[in-house]
C-alpha cells in the first residue's frame, strides 16, 4: 500500500468511518474505486472498527520487560533465568536460595502492581490455591510480593512434555488418551469442589510428566491475576485463551466451572482429531483417530455453547467417558435426539440450578434482604401512625433495600448460573458502590448494614470500620429507629468484643439495652436481644459464670416466646452451648445443642449459617464429652459447608479450624493438629482480628499440641508467647484465659522435668479455682488431675494417691463414667504401684485400662500408650512374650505420632531396647 | 549525565542537529539511548510501587537532559530523539530476547510451552509493529512519525500538534487512519 493511495483513502475513510454498517456497505459500492483500493479501504475501516490497541498493549509489554533484568530472589527462591513472558507476566526457574533442596521450581512474576486491597485479595486467593492437592494438579508452592509489592508465585515445576506433544509423539491408543484425560477430569472435579475454575485450559497448561503423569498448571492463576487488577477492572482484560475458551468467556460474561468443561472438551477434541473444531484448518502433528458417534455425542455435549446445556460438572463428564469405554451406552449421545434433548435440557437445567452453589451463596442474602423488606414493610405500617417520621424511615428502608439489589444484581448478572461470584464478592461491590453516595441519611444505615454483613463474613476489621462510620452522632427518635440502631451497636459491641476492646464493648452493649428499654419497654424479643449481647460482652471479658446465667434465662424465655426470631434463638443457644462445654458441663451443652438443631433444621436448609452455628455448638459438646471422633467428624462436616457456602476464610473459618485442631489432637494425631492449628492462625490474621486474648489462646494451643508431640522445649516458647500477649493487654491472674494458659504451661512443666516450676504453679492455680470456682469445678478437678500426672512424674505416691481419690471422685460428679480420664486414671494408679513395688496391682490397673481403651475404641494413641506400659510390666514379671506382642502392637502408633523424647514413648523405647524391639 | 557538562553537550548536539547535522542527530540518540537504559535498569530499585511506561521514560529522560525550564523548541526536537531511543531499545530488547529464545535449545522451548509462555508474544509483535513502522515511514513519513510521537514518545494529541505544526484535527485524522493501517498489516 503506497503513501498516496493512503493520502487518496483518506477523506473516504473519515466520512464513513462513522456510518453504520448497511450505509457504509452501500457509500462504498458506490465509490469509483478500483477493486484492490476498495478492499483496502474495507480492511481499514473494519481495523478502525476492531477493539483493543495491539501497539499500546506490545510497547507496555516491552517495556515491562525492561525492568525485569538482573538476578534477583523471591522469598526462598533465587531465580536462575528468565523462561519467558506470557499474558500473565514473566516466568522464571528458580531454585532454592539457600540450596537445601535442589528442586526446581517456576516463579511467576505477575504482571502490574496491585492496589493494598487487591493485594489482600491476592493473598486469600493464594491460600485457596494452596489448599489445591491433587496428583495431576501442579501445586502452588509459595507466594508472596517483592519489596515493591509485586505479587509472585511459586509453582511445582513439571519435568515433562506439553499435553499434545506427547500425544503426537506417541501416537497412544484411543484408550490411553482417554485414560490421560480421565485423570485431567478428575483434577478438575477436584479443583471445582474447592470453588476453584481454571479459566485457562489449553495445551500449554498441560503437561506430561516423565513418569507419564499428566498435570495440570497454573489452575486458578487467570482469576488471581484478575484479583490483582481488580482497581483497574475497565482497563484490565480477562487472561483466556482465544480457541479454548468457552462462548461466556470471550463475551465477558460470568465464567463458571462450565467454562472449563467446554475448555476441556476442545482440548479433547484436539488430543483425538488434531484440531479444535471444524473450522481449525492449522496442520497438527497428531494422527486423527476415528470417532464413534456416541464419542462425537460427548465431545458436542462438552463444548455446547449454552453453558447450561454443558455437562454439570467434570465427573458427570468423566462419568459418560468411563461408560463409553465400557461399551456401556453414553448419556450424552441419547440426548442428541431432538425431542430427548429438550427434555433432557429442561429437566436438567433445574438440576444444574438447583445444585449450583450460588443458590446457597444468595441464600444468606435473601434472609438479610428479607429482614430489609420486613423493615420497610412495619415502617410502613407504622406510617399510619406517625406519618412523617415513619415515612422517612419507610422511604430510607425501601431505598436500602433497592441500592443492596442494585449492588448485588451488579456484581453477579448472571448469579443462578455463577458458582463463583461468593458472597464477598457482592459486599466488596456493594461497598464500593456505597463510597460514591454522599447522602449521610442513606450512607450511614448502609455502612451499619454491611458492618453486619461483614461480620456474618468473619471479616472484623472491615466491619468495625463500618460500623464506626455508621454509627457515628446516632441519636434515635422514634421507636423503630431506636431498635434498629440498638441492633447494630449489639453487632458493635460483639465485633469489639472479638476485636479484644472489652471496655468499648460492654458500652456499646449497655447503650443498646438502653434504647432498647427507654423505647421498646414493654417488648419481650428486643429485651432478650439487650440480654444475648451483654451476656456474650460479659464472656468476652471473662466472667463466663454471668454470661452462663444471663444465656439460660434467655434460653427459658426464648422458647416459651411465640414469634421468637429463629437468628437470635440460634445465637442465644449456640453461645449457651458452647460456654456449658467449656465450663465442663458437656451433658448440659448437647441437650441444648441437639434441641436447637433440630428446631433449626425444621425450618431452615442445611446450608444455613444457622445449621453451621450449631453444628458447631453440636461438636465441641461431643468434645467435651470425650467423644473426639465425632466432634472431627461434625467439625469437617461445617468446615465444608462454611466453605463452600460461605466464605473460605474468616474468623468463622478460624474457630472451626481451631476446634477441629483440637478434636485432631485428642485423637492423637499432633502433627496434623499443629497444622491445623497455624492455619487457623493464618484465618485469624486474615480476618483482621488481633485481640490479645485471641492472640493467645491460639500461641497456647500450638503449645500444648507441640507438649503432646514431645516438643517440650518449643511448647514452652509458645507459652512464654501467650503470656507476653496477655501482660501486654493488662490481662490479670484471675482471668480464664490466662488461668487456662498457665494450667497447661505447668502440665508440659511437669514434662519437661520442671517439677518444682510445675507444682508451684500448679498449687497457685487450685488455689485460685478454689476461690474462684469453687471446689465443685471443672476447673478444680482438672487441676487435682495435674497434681496426679506431677506426683507420678515425681515418682510420689504417698502425695500423688491422695490426690488420686480426690480426683476420682471430683470427675465422677461431672463427666459420665466411660470418659477416657477414669481409664487414665487407672494408668496413675498402676504407676503408683509399680513406685511401691506392686507388680500384681500394677498389671490389674493397666489391664482394665487397656481392655476400657479397647473396648471404647478408643483413639489408637491411648490404647498404645496402655499396652506399652502393661509391656513394662509384665517384662518385669518375666513374660517376655506377652510384653513382645504387646509392644508390637503398641510401637508404630507411638511412633507415627510423638518424637522419641516424648515420656510415654521415651519409655516404650526403653522397654523395646530390653526386648530386642529396637530401630 | 545530568550532573557535569553534559547538558550543554545536549543543548549543543540539539542546535546542531536543528541546522542539519546528521551526525549530531547519531550522537544525540545515542545520548538518549544510554540514558533511557539506565533508567530503565534502575527503575525496579529506584521507583518503588511503579512500573514505569515508554512514555515515563522517554519524560524522564528528557527531564534528566533537559531539566524542566527546557525551551519548548529543545522540547519538541528532544521528543523526536527520544521516541526514536525508545522505539530502538524496545525494539533491540525484544529482538535480543526472540534471538536468545531460538538460540536456547529445545530444552528452553519445552520449558516456555510448560509454563504457559505463548510463543507469539509481544516480542514478536514488537518487532512486527517496528517493521510495519519502517513500512509506513518509507511511504507516508508524517503519519509514521505521529504514531512513534504518541506510541513511544507517549506524547498527547496536542503536543503532537505543537511538534509537527499541524492542527490538533489533523492529527486526530492522521493517527486514526495509520492505526488503522499498522493493524491491518500487523494482521495481514
Amino acid at each position: 500500500m503506497s503513501a498516496s493511495t493512503l493520502d487518496t483513502l483518506a477523506p473516504h475513510f473519515e466520512r464513513l468511518r462513522t456510518l453504520d454498517p448497511a450505509q457504509r456497505a452501500e457509500e462504498i459500492a458506490r465509490l469509483s474505486l478500483d477493486p484492490a483500493s476498495r478492499a483496502r479501504l474495507e480492511r481499514l475501516l473494519a481495523a478502525d472498527a476492531a477493539d483493543g490497541d495491539p501497539l499500546a498493549e506490545a510497547i507496555a509489554h516491552g517495556a515491562a520487560r525492561l525492568h525485569g533484568e538482573g538476578p534477583r530472589e523471591f522469598g526462598a527462591w533465587r531465580l536462575v533465568r528468565e523462561l519467558g513472558a506470557g499474558g500473565m507476566g514473566t516466568v522464571f526457574l528458580a531454585e532454592r536460595a539457600d540450596g537445601q533442596f535442589e528442586r526446581a521450581v517456576a516463579v511467576k512474576l505477575l504482571r502490574g502492581f496491585p492496589t493494598r486491597d487487591a493485594t489482600r485479595r491476592l493473598r486469600q486467593e493464594r491460600q485457596i490455591l494452596a489448599g489445591l492437592d491433587h496428583p495431576n494438579i501442579a501445586r502452588l508452592l509459595d507466594g508472596g510480593e517483592t519489596a515493591e509489592g509485586q505479587p509472585w508465585l511459586a509453582l511445582e515445576y513439571v519435568d515433562g512434555v506439553p499435553l499434545l506433544e506427547h500425544v503426537a509423539t506417541h501416537a497412544p491408543a484411543l484408550r490411553d488418551r482417554l485414560a490421560l484425560f480421565e485423570a485431567m477430569l478428575d483434577a478438575v472435579a477436584h479443583a471445582h469442589s474447592h470453588l476453584v475454575v481454571h479459566r485457562d485450559i489449553k495445551p500449554a497448561n498441560v503437561m506430561v510428566a516423565t513418569d507419564g503423569t499428566v498435570k495440570l498448571l497454573d489452575f486458578g492463576i487467570a482469576r488471581l491475576v484478575e484479583a490483582g487488577e481488580e482497581s483497574q477492572r475497565e482497563t484490565s482484560t480477562r487472561v483466556f485463551s482465544r480457541g479454548y475458551a468457552s462462548p461466556e468467556q470471550e463475551q465477558g460474561r460470568a465464567i463458571t466451572t462450565a467454562s472449563d468443561i467446554y475448555s476441556l472438551g476442545v482440548l479433547l477434541r484436539e488430543m483425538l482429531e488434531g484440531r479444535r473444531d471444524a473450522t481449525d484448518v492449522r496442520a497438527s502433528p497428531i494422527a486423527p483417530l476415528r470417532l464413534d458417534a456416541d464419542l462425537r455425542g460427548i465431545l458436542a455435549k462438552a463444548t455446547e455453547p449454552d453453558p447450561a446445556h454443558r455437562y454439570a460438572s467434570a465427573s458427570e463428564f468423566r462419568d459418560d467417558l468411563r461408560r463409553h469405554r465400557e461399551g456401556r451406552p453414553v448419556r450424552a449421545a441419547r440426548w442428541t435426539h431432538g425431542y430427548r434433548l429438550r427434555k433432557f435440557v429442561a429437566r436438567h437445567r433445574v438440576g444444574f440450578v438447583a445444585a449450583s452453589l450460588a443458590v446457597l451463596v444468595a441464600a444468606a442474602f435473601v434472609w438479610r434482604l428479607e429482614r430489609e423488606r420486613t423493615r420497610a414493610r412495619a415502617a410502613e405500617a407504622s406510617a399510619q401512625q406517625a406519618l412523617v417520621a415513619a415515612e422517612r424511615e419507610a422511604s430510607r428502608a425501601r431505598a436500602s433495600l433497592d441500592f443492596l439489589s442494585d449492588a448485588i444484581a451488579a456484581a453477579a448478572p448472571d448469579v443462578a448460573m455463577s458458582r463463583e461470584v461468593s458472597v464477598r464478592d457482592l459486599l466488596d461491590a456493594a461497598r464500593a458502590k456505597l463510597e460514591q453516595r454522599s447522602d449521610p441519611a442513606l450512607v450511614r444505615p448502609m455502612q451499619r448494614l454491611l458492618a453486619h454483613l461483614y461480620g456474618d463474613l468473619g471479616d472484623i476489621r472491615t466491619g468495625l470500620q463500618l460500623m464506626r462510620e455508621g454509627v457515628r452522632d446516632a441519636a434515635p427518635a422514634d421507636r423503630a429507629e431506636a431498635l434498629r440502631l440498638a441492633e447494630d451497636y449489639d453487632e458493635y459491641a460483639s465485633q469489639l468484643g472479638i476485636k479484644g476492646d472489652v471496655g468499648e464493648a460492654l458500652a456499646a452493649a449497655q447503650r443498646a439495652a438502653d434504647w432498647r428499654a427507654q423505647f421498646a419497654p414493654d417488648d419481650r424479643v428486643e429485651q432478650l436481644r439487650s440480654r444475648q449481647s451483654l451476656a456474650l460482652v460479659h464472656h468476652r471479658s471473662g466472667d463466663d459464670e454471668r454470661a452462663i446465667a444471663l444465656l439460660r434465662e434467655a434460653m427459658a424465655e426464648a422458647k416459651a416466646l411465640p414469634g421468637m426470631p429463629l437468628d437470635l434463638y440460634t445465637n442465644i443457644a449456640q453461645a449457651l452451648a458452647a460456654l456449658l462445654a467449656t465450663a465442663g458441663d458437656a451433658d448440659a451443652s448437647l441437650a441444648i445443642a441437639e434441641e436447637s438443631l433440630a428446631r433449626v433444621d425444621a425450618l431452615r436448609p442445611k446450608e444455613s449459617p444457622e445449621h453451621v452455628l450449631l453444628l458447631r455448638a453440636k461438636a465441641n459438646a461431643k468434645s467435651a464429652g470425650g467423644d473426639a471422633a465425632e466432634s472431627e467428624r461434625l467439625l469437617r462436616e461445617a468446615i465444608a459447608l462454611q466453605q463452600r457456602v460461605v466464605d473460605p476464610g474468616g474468623s468463622r473459618m478460624m474457630e472451626l479450624t481451631n476446634d477441629l485442631a483440637i478434636a485432631v489432637n485428642d485423637l492423637g494425631r499432633y502433627r496434623e493438629a499443629a497444622d491445623l492449628l497455624r492455619e487457623s492462625d493464618r484465618h485469624m490474621t486474615g480476618a483482621g482480628i488481633d485481640g490479645a486474648a485471641d492472640r493467645a489462646i491460639s500461641e497456647g494451643n500450638l503449645a500444648a499440641v507441640l507438649e503432646n508431640a514431645g516438643d517440650y522445649a518449643v511448647a514452652l516458647v509458645h507459652y512464654d508467647n501467650a503470656f507476653a500477649l496477655l501482660d501486654g493487654a493488662a490481662i490479670g491472674a484471675d482471668h480464664q484465659v490466662r488461668r487456662r494458659i498457665e494450667r497447661e504451661q505447668a502440665r508440659t512443666l511437669g514434662l519437661a522435668g520442671e517439677h518444682a516450676r510445675a507444682l508451684e504453679r500448679l498449687t497457685d492455680l487450685r488455689g485460685r479455682a478454689a476461690r474462684i470456682d469453687g471446689e465443685d469445678s471443672g476447673e478444680y478437678a482438672m487441676l487435682t488431675w495435674q497434681l496426679v500426672v506431677l506426683a507420678r512424674n515425681m515418682h510420689r505416691p504417698d502425695t500423688g494417691l491422695p490426690l488420686l481419690d480426690e480426683a476420682e471422685r471430683r470427675w465422677h460428679g461431672l463427666a459420665p463414667a466411660e470418659h477416657p480420664i477414669f481409664l487414665h486414671m487407672r494408668r496413675a494408679r498402676a504407676a503408683f504401684a509399680l513406685d511401691r513395688g506392686d507388680l500384681a496391682g500394677a498389671e490389674r490397673e493397666l489391664r482394665a485400662a487397656v481392655n476400657g481403651f479397647e473396648a471404647a475404641g478408643a483413639q489408637p494413641i491411648d490404647l498404645s500408650i496402655a499396652r506399652s506400659e502393661l509391656a513394662a510390666v509384665r517384662l518385669r514379671a518375666g513374660d517376655r512374650t506377652e510384653a513382645r506382642t504387646l509392644l508390637v502392637a503398641a510401637l508404630p502408633a507411638l511412633r507415627a505420632a510423638m518424637l522419641p523424647q516424648e515420656i510415654s514413648r521415651a519409655a516404650a523405647e526403653r522397654t523395646a531396647g530390653l526386648l530386642g524391639l529396637s530401630g | 549525565m545530568n550532573d557535569g557538562p553534559g547538558d550543554h553537550d545536549v543543548t549543543r548536539l540539539i542546535a546542531a542537529w536543528r541546522s542539519g547535522d546528521e551526525g549530531a542527530r547519531e550522537a544525540l540518540v545515542e545520548r538518549v539511548y544510554a540514558n533511557v537504559r539506565a533508567i530503565a535498569a534502575q527503575s525496579l530499585r529506584q521507583m518503588p510501587g511503579a512500573t514505569l511506561s515508554a512514555t515515563d521514560l522517554a519524560h524522564e529522560a528528557l527531564i534528566r537532559l533537559l531539566g524542566t525550564d527546557a525551551a519548548w523548541s529543545d522540547r519538541r526536537h528532544f521528543f523526536h530523539v527520544a521516541a526514536q531511543a525508545t522505539r530502538q531499545i524496545l525494539v533491540d530488547a525484544a529482538r535480543q530476547r526472540l534471538a536468545s529464545k531460538r538460540g536456547g535449545g529445545a530444552e528452553k522451548v519445552e520449558l516456555d510451552a510448560a509454563l504457559g509462555v505463548a510463543a507469539n508474544d509481544g516480542d514478536t509483535e514488537l518487532v512486527r509493529i517496528d517493521d510495519a513502522l519502517r513500512d509506513l515511514q518509507q511511504s507516508d513519513a508524517r503519519r509514521a512519525q505521529m504514531i512513534e510521537l504518541v506510541y513511544f514518545g507517549g506524547l498527547s494529541r496536542i503536543e503532537v500538534a505543537q511538534a509537527l505544526q499541524v492542527s490538533e484535527g489533523t492529527v486526530d485524522r492522521d493517527l486514526r487512519l495509520a492505526r488503522a493501517w499498522l493493524r491491518s498489516a500487523l494482521e495481514a
